[in-house]
């Protein structure tokens, strides 16, 4: 800093000012330093003269050098001194040559960094042998590490006691770019310490985030984590189970971004979003898949348990979530094995009825972990309570009061019903059922003409089409459809056929209809 | 200022009595600088590692050796420079005076940290192991005296490559509680088969940090946890030599930017806030790291020539393009330009006539096949660089516009 010749007295002035517009901090002390500059090869007679006090408020010193590279290293040292900035000259940097490209030589480069990064490492560096002069000329020590040839990129978390930016001494020497460029291009590099003991000792990494060139100074001092248990000696240890891909899922969904600039001007604390959003994911979430059975049947109740989480709900995402429910219902009615894990339970698992009426306590547990929070996932529980099935047990379910327990008992009454009445029609009706529903479009075989995508063609699904979709399918599934009316034009089969196929060729007329080949068994399902 | 937050503990127990002679105390004070600085002789303080130094004197505390031998002690804790006490017993010296010291003591610094670890709705009871220390440093402006809260709470999720090897203040193991311990009412007369069995046990009973240690793990992530007011560490799978695993919790620096390259822990935002994923549809980018506004000086290519080794470099690499015109015509004038605005900068007008020397010498020492386009850029340059128009910055050196390149430029 260079002040004018008033400047001797300018803290008192500054501050006095200062008083006046309670703004700015006030300067409580002042270093003054002089450089005196001649040029190259002139005598001064001026000296050098260490820092000394002037005034409570000031300090002085002078310094004396010539112009040129001398001056460039007096600032180096005034810098270095202001800063608190220590040296390390990495030694080794293998570097092709400028002229000749096939050979290889290799390269020292000096950086200055803050002294924190040699905090450790100078407990013991002298006696390790590890200082020398700086070959930069500069007038301080330098510590030296040697280049260790990275491995690959492997991505690991050091424990690093310190991180401090550096710049290379002779910022764009050919060999400091080539190492500047190596790291800016994103890769690191250990840094070893060359001990007279030969003991290999990796206490430094040099690596660049965003564009700025760090060293890191790994922990190298003993620990008192030298022999730690692992994790499976520890409480929870022995659990097998845990659900890690599904929390794997869950971290991702929860990983942190920098705010954008227009997030920022709106004024929403995001760290507070992200633990609501935290909370909201983790309402209901098993830790180990042996608890649990809905979200090991991710396939059938997809995408319900990714939709119900979320902060709002739009018609669509109501409708997903009510088909899952549907689809469980049939799966129930179908009585299809539920994928309990049989780890922990000996001998025979619980009855299938049992574990049925788990998930629907689990999926209940679920959804009404989050009914609350709109109206349009109130919707959802509404639905699966009234397509749970009726239990026996009370006591299943004694989270629900009386009075809900009344409304969804005669709600399910009511789906129920209506599922009850379509089972009780005669094939003849539900066949004139689905013809009606189906329209002309559906002349084909009605056996096989109660699929998807009549139901599909006419919007939203209701309970009874997705009923009857099940039903139909599990019924195909069965049997093998009668060859003989796949093969036939309408929805009833000429038996005996050949019987008249004679009958004509005896009576010499021609063959009409021959056989449809090739359409074979048709299942759509 | 840079405090790291220590966790060994080196006691020292003594008589406080400091000896006579040369091998005293005192005497070992005064000359341990003089010592070698390696090997057997060598002055065991200050300690390679970092630790508190903690002196217990078990004397008489009216004993009046102790007033020459208690500025001798607390001298030993000042060269170790990590701080620790010297601790005398109260009143006399009896069992019990000696007891309560070494009691004050292991509340002081062994008390176990005992917490909850939270994320969302999952919650786990932990032991810190070591016990983190508080967090005291005097910043410019403040005093800052901070202390890990008892509820670790997870803000989210971060990938290992975006953090990067922050730095840390210190390091402790996450150890879920055993259930046992949680019920108070215990009994000591319990016999160790029992204890065993229960160990057992509550390894059995799933435990969230072991859920959320393999996961980590797996996926290469760690959690961004909030531990007080504007301080936060990281958790993350922490393996030893021998591989055996267990989750670990780093502190950072107190404050709400201790990782740059982070930016402002306040400032991050759970991805769901999105509208574009911040780290892409299918995963494939990162937000991270923050980019300071400005480049450094060793990331952009800007003139050195402290050392003449820098201004040979420069002066090369324009000898070299001219070596090869035509085909580096620009280049080569890229980089007259740029010698010479550096050498106007520095008030380096001499280089001018000797640039346009050299370029003479490279035009005489053209080999006949070489082509009739590059004697005349050669030649031009050269004069230019002597005209009047070389020293006014404003001025560019152009190529000569000649019948060779009229067609291909």
């Amino acid at each position: 800093m260079i002040l004018s010749p008033v400047g001797l007295d300018l803290t008192g002035d500054y501050n006095f000012s200062l008083k006046r517009l309670f703004i700015l901090l006030p300067i409580s002390h002042c270093e003054l330093v002089l450089i005196h500059v001649t040029p190259v090869g002139d005598e001064t007679k001026i000296t050098e003269r260490l820092s000394r006090e002037i005034s409570p408020y000031l300090n002085g010193e002078v310094h004396v050098t010539q112009s040129g590279k001398l001056l460039y290293n007096k600032l180096i040292q005034l810098v270095q001194m202001h800063y608190g900035l220590s040296s390390t000259t990495v030694t080794g940097i293998p570097m092709k040559e400028e002229q000749n490209a096939s050979s290889s030589a290799n390269y020292d480069v000096e950086l200055l960094h803050p002294s924190a990064a040699h905090d450790d490492l100078m407990k013991s560096a002298h006696s390790d042998g590890l200082v020398i002069a700086s070959k930069e000329g500069l007038p301080t020590e330098s510590v030296t590490l040697k280049w260790c040839t990275p491995k690959s990129n492997i991505v690991e978390l050091q424990y690093c006691t310190c991180a401090a930016r550096i710049t290379p001494v002779d910022v764009n020497s050919r060999p400091s770019s080539c190492l500047t460029n190596f790291l800016l291009s994103g890769r690191a590099v250990m840094l070893e310490q060359p001990r007279k003991s030969g003991t290999k000792v990796i206490s430094h990494m040099l690596a660049s985030h965003g564009g700025e060139i760090f060293i890191h100074a790994i922990n190298t001092a003993r620990s008192l984590l030298e022999d730690p248990p692992s994790i499976s000696e520890g409480c929870g240890g022995r659990v097998t189970d845990y659900r890690i891909n599904d929390f794997k899922e869950f971290m991702k969904e929860n990983r942190l971004a920098p705010a954008l600039p227009d997030m920022l001007s709106t004024g929403i604390n995001y760290l507070d979003r992200a633990k609501t959003h935290l909370e909201r994911m983790s309402r209901f979430w098993p830790l180990v898949i042996g608890e649990t059975i809905i979200f090991n049947m991710a396939s059938h109740i997809d995408p319900l348990p990714t939709i119900i989480v979320k902060e709002k709900l739009d018609d669509e995402d109501v409708l997903e979530c009510q088909k899952a429910i549907y689809h469980v219902v049939g799966m129930e009615s179908r009585n299809e094995p539920l994928p309990t894990s049989s780890a922990g339970t000996r001998g025979k698992g619980p009855k299938r009825d049992e574990q049925y009426k788990q998930m629907w306590a689990e999926l209940e547990n679920l959804i009404r972990a989050h009914a609350d929070s709109s109206p349009q996932h109130q919707r959802v529980l509404e639905c699966l309570l009234k397509c749970k099935k009726p239990s026996d047990d009370v006591k299943s379910s004694p989270s629900s009061s009386k009075e809900e327990k009344q409304e969804t008992n005669t709600d399910q009454n009511y789906a129920w019903k209506e599922l009850d009445r379509f089972q009780k029609m005669t094939e003849k009706e539900k066949q004139e059922m689905n013809k009606s529903e189906g329209g002309p479009s559906s002349v084909k075989k009605s056996r096989l003409s109660t699929d998807d995508t009549q139901f599909k063609s006419k919007g939203a699904s209701n309970l009874l089409s997705l009923w009857t979709d099940r039903i139909k399918s599990v019924h195909s599934k069965r049997h093998v459809e009668f060859s003989g009316r796949a093969q036939s034009d309408g929805n009833q089969a000429e038996l005996y056929q050949n019987l008249n196929k004679q009958l004509q060729e005896n009576s010499g007329m021609d063959v009409s209809t021959p056989p449809q080949k090739g359409m074979g068994i048709q299942k759509k399902m | 200022m840079n405090l790291f937050i220590l966790t060994h503990q080196v006691i020292l127990v003594t008589d406080g009595k400091t000896g006579i002679g040369h091998r005293s105390l005192k005497n070992s004070l005064e000359t341990w600088d003089q010592r070698e600085s390696s090997g057997e002789d060598k002055f065991p303080l200050p300690f390679k590692f970092p630790c508190k130094l903690h002196i217990m004197v078990i004397s008489n505390p009216n004993d009046p050796d102790l007033k020459s031998s208690f500025p001798l002690f607390e001298k030993l804790i000042e060269m170790n420079g990590q701080g620790g006490e010297v601790c005398v017993p109260d009143n006399a010296l009896t069992l019990q005076s000696v007891e309560a010291m070494f009691t004050r003591l292991q509340e002081k610094y062994f008390k176990p940290y005992n917490g909850i670890l939270r994320c969302g709705n999952f919650k786990c009871s932990i032991q810190l192991f070591p016990p983190p220390d508080p967090y005291n440093v005097v910043e410019e402006f403040e005093e800052v005296h901070q202390e890990v809260g008892s509820c670790l709470e997870i803000l989210g999720f971060v990938d290992i490559a975006d953090v990067a090897s922050p730095q840390a203040l210190s390091r402790h193991l996450v150890l879920p509680l055993p259930s046992k311990e949680l019920k108070a009412a215990d009994n000591d007369s319990e016999n160790k088969k029992e204890e065993e069995e229960s160990t057992q046990e509550d390894g059995k009973i799933p435990s969230f940090t072991v859920l959320l240690h393999g996961s980590l793990k797996v996926e290469g992530m760690v959690a961004l946890a909030h531990v007080a007011e504007n301080w936060y560490g990281i958790l993350y799978s922490w393996a030893d030599s021998k591989k055996k695993s267990n989750l670990m919790l780093s502190l950072l620096e107190p404050g709400p930017e201790p990782v740059s390259w982070i930016g402002n822990i306040k400032n991050l935002a759970p991805i769901s806030d999105f509208v574009e994923p911040p780290y892409g549809e299918d995963d494939n980018k990162t937000p991270f790291p923050i980019r300071p506004a400005e480049k450094h000086s060793y990331a952009q290519s800007c003139v050195v020539w402290i050392k003449p080794s820098g201004l040979q470099a420069d002066i090369q690499k324009v000898l070299r393009h001219a070596r090869k015109l035509p085909e580096k015509h620009q280049q080569f004038y890229k980089e007259l330009n740029r010698l010479r605005r550096a050498a106007l900068s520095f008030g380096f007008h001499d280089l001018f006539e000797a640039m346009a020397s050299m370029l003479d010498r490279e035009c005489t020492m053209l080999p006949g096949s070489a082509h009739p386009d590059a004697a005349l850029q050669l030649t031009h340059a050269a004069n230019v660089l002597r005209s009047e128009m070389a020293t006014d910055i404003a001025q560019v050196i152009l190529p000569l516009r000649t019948n060779f390149n009229q067609d291909t430029t």
